[in-house]
């Protein structure tokens, strides 16, 4: 069972002369690559990027809520937009409750208990769906680990508006993330109002797992999420410069994950981008360890200095 | 229903699910005061790569080589979590290193296995509770123990073997484990092999999830990890009378969850219905727990012992 290997198919997905339906799958992914980049920088900033787990467990239920809806209310019409707003609704509810437990016990705690207890009524839920005779439930699995072969125009305008958001709150409020990432006591001192600006931070975080569990699933969409921003926190210092990296490497592993599924039988294309995506970071660690140890690397009249 | 079906179809699932929640019990209450829930959720994905490696290898569902197969790639995992958690952040290396060996995995799954194999995603994320059938128990002139014992499930004395183990090692150690759960650092001057003990008991909890792992699935992993320790922490502070606490709580939870997952649909839409066991499990005992400690932050505020302001934690 040798995976059948088209080389040239990679080239013309990645130049998007593939086909009509691949560069729309393609765009999908760059954008959701670009803004699982963004939230991925500020929440690692932040300290919180487990909270991308909780979050993304927690549209399961979401997903059943959508289907049922769209089932008994639209005449079994299956229409993406209403699972991936019931998706969004059951990320939003989690965070409210996982906000309230968290003046109540420990933070650990309080991610577990609320991603087991949201993730638990999902898989019940889907168990129920399970026995109700109905052709068009056959998909649903596709959004444990995703599925970006069948995304289509209108997936991706969801994905692409999604992404509109993100861009606007984080070009509109720059400065404020600047000083909520780095100096957070300071900026309750300015004036800002902290706890504002972390819950929208972390529904900027719910609105791109929402619409990224239809590509990535909800399970790898911590990966895309977390890799890029690890990676830029390797090369660059720069805080602006280090967003920008991690958007940008969210992009190119999207990006060359989905053209290597498309040009290789066998491979999802989530696996694709997340494995691309830890090639990229221990690329970057070797490069990092290297640099720390011998001085810079590019600069060969310099001194170079051990610490 | 009637009595021998009880026995019939019903035993063995419930009795597996009773000594798994025992088990996971142990480690749970040590990670809750260590503050590291979380790393359940990550080692129960990571297991996927060992567990479809090992599958490859031998061609055929064994629990030994599931076994050693989950074991590998758990602990190569938190191997690298604990190298990588020196340069950032751990929680989003965590969240990484875990999203890795579980794209790992499918992406072995699905260029090697068969898909005709009786081995997918949708066991490993939501359990195989359901199909453990232990032949040969029935109510009546026909119990045989000889008969019973030759027919029951190979997992059920692993998992008695393992919860055994964990009790001896939890009362022998149980001073020097209390030390490094709360203070590592002051452990760390007093006891000798304090680092070997505190890693000591991640590889304990890793074995005890990928032991667990292929009977219950990753949901009742979770929440068997979490919620009856919390629920034991929200009466004691003592961590010995929490684990006794939680080892009731989790029976407790088990066979309330049990009995709503096949009773109540049996009974309301018919006898083939029924829900997810694991998941319905989960689930009542999250709302149970979060039930509780409202009830709990309701009587803090209204009692007059302490000073009833909320404090903001977030600044």
């Amino acid at each position: 069972m040798q995976p059948s290997v088209n080389l040239l198919d990679i080239w013309y997905s990645l130049t998007f002369s593939y086909s009509y339906n691949a560069s729309i799958v393609c765009l999908a992914l760059i954008f959701q690559g670009l803004i699982s980049g963004i939230i991925g920088g500020l929440l690692l900033h932040r300290r919180k990027a487990l909270l991308t787990d909780t979050l993304s467990h927690a549209t399961l239920p979401g997903v059943g809520i959508g289907f049922l809806i769209s089932l008994f209310f639209m005449d079994g019409a299956r229409e993406e937009w209403v699972i991936l707003g019931g998706a969004l609704f059951t990320v939003v509810l989690a965070l409210g409750v996982m906000r309230l437990l968290e003046r109540w016990m420990r933070q650990d705690a309080a991610l577990s208990l609320t991603l087991s207890g949201f993730y638990g009524g999902g898989v019940v839920l889907l168990s129920y769906i399970q026995t109700i005779p109905s052709g068009t439930k056959a998909g649903l699995e596709y959004f444990l680990l995703g599925q970006s072969a069948t995304i289509n125009l209108a997936e991706t305008t969801l994905i692409s508006s999604g992404a509109l958001v993100v861009f606007v709150a984080y070009f509109a409020l720059y400065k404020e993330w600047k000083l909520l990432c780095f100096d957070q006591k300071y900026a309750a001192a300015l004036g800002y109002n902290i706890n504002l600006l972390d819950l929208l931070l972390t529904i900027l975080a719910c609105i791109t797992i929402a619409v990224g569990i239809r590509s990535m699933g909800l399970i790898l969409i911590m990966g895309i999420i977390t890799i890029p921003a690890l990676t830029a926190s390797l090369l660059v210092k720069n805080w602006s410069a280090f967003i920008l990296t991690s958007a940008l490497i969210g992009a190119i592993s999207a990006h060359i994950g989905v053209s290597i599924s498309a040009g290789l039988d066998d491979v999802p294309s989530g696996s694709a981008i997340i494995l691309f995506g830890m090639l990229f970071y221990f690329t970057a660690l070797i490069w990092r360890t290297l640099h720390d140890r011998y001085g810079n690397l590019w600069a060969r009249h310099e001194t170079r200095q051990d610490n | 229903m009637t009595f021998s079906d009880f026995w019939q179809v019903d035993f063995g699932p419930l009795i597996s699910a009773l000594l798994s929640a025992l088990c996971c019990n142990v480690g749970g209450n040590l990670l809750l005061v260590r503050n590291q829930s979380m790393t359940v959720d990550a080692v129960s994905h990571m297991v996927l790569p060992g567990m479809v490696v090992a599958f490859m290898m031998s061609g055929e569902i064994n629990f030994f080589n599931i076994f050693w197969g989950a074991l590998g790639a758990s602990l190569s995992g938190i191997w690298l979590v604990e190298v990588l958690s020196r340069r950032h952040d751990r929680s989003a290396v965590l969240g990484m290193v875990f999203s890795a060996w579980f794209a790992l995995g499918i992406l072995l799954l699905e260029l090697f296995v068969d898909s005709k194999v009786h081995f997918d995603v949708n066991h490993i994320l939501f359990g195989s509770l359901e199909s453990i059938y232990w032949l040969g128990l029935r109510a009546g002139d026909t119990f045989d123990l000889s008969i019973a014992l030759a027919n029951m499930p190979a997992d059920i004395p692993i998992l008695i073997g393992i919860l055994c183990i964990s009790m001896i090692l939890f009362m022998v150690f149980y001073k020097e484990i209390l030390l490094v759960s709360f203070n590592y650092n002051y452990a760390r001057c007093h006891v000798k092999y304090s680092s070997f003990l505190y890693y000591g008991i991640s590889v304990f909890v890793t074995m005890t999830v990928v032991a667990a792992f292929k009977i219950i699935g990753l949901i009742m992993i979770l929440g068997m990890f979490i919620i009856p320790p919390l629920l034991a922490s929200f009466f004691s502070n003592n961590l010995f009378s929490r684990n006794l606490l939680g080892m009731v709580f989790a029976l407790f939870i088990c066979i309330a969850g049990y009995s709503i997952a096949v009773y109540v649909p049996a009974y309301y839409l018919g006898e083939e219905f029924s829900l997810n066991v694991g998941g319905t499990i989960v689930s009542f005992g999250a709302i149970l727990s979060l039930i509780i400690v409202s009830i709990k932050q309701i009587l803090f505020l209204y009692s007059n012992r302490y000073d009833n302001t909320l404090k903001i934690s977030n600044i």
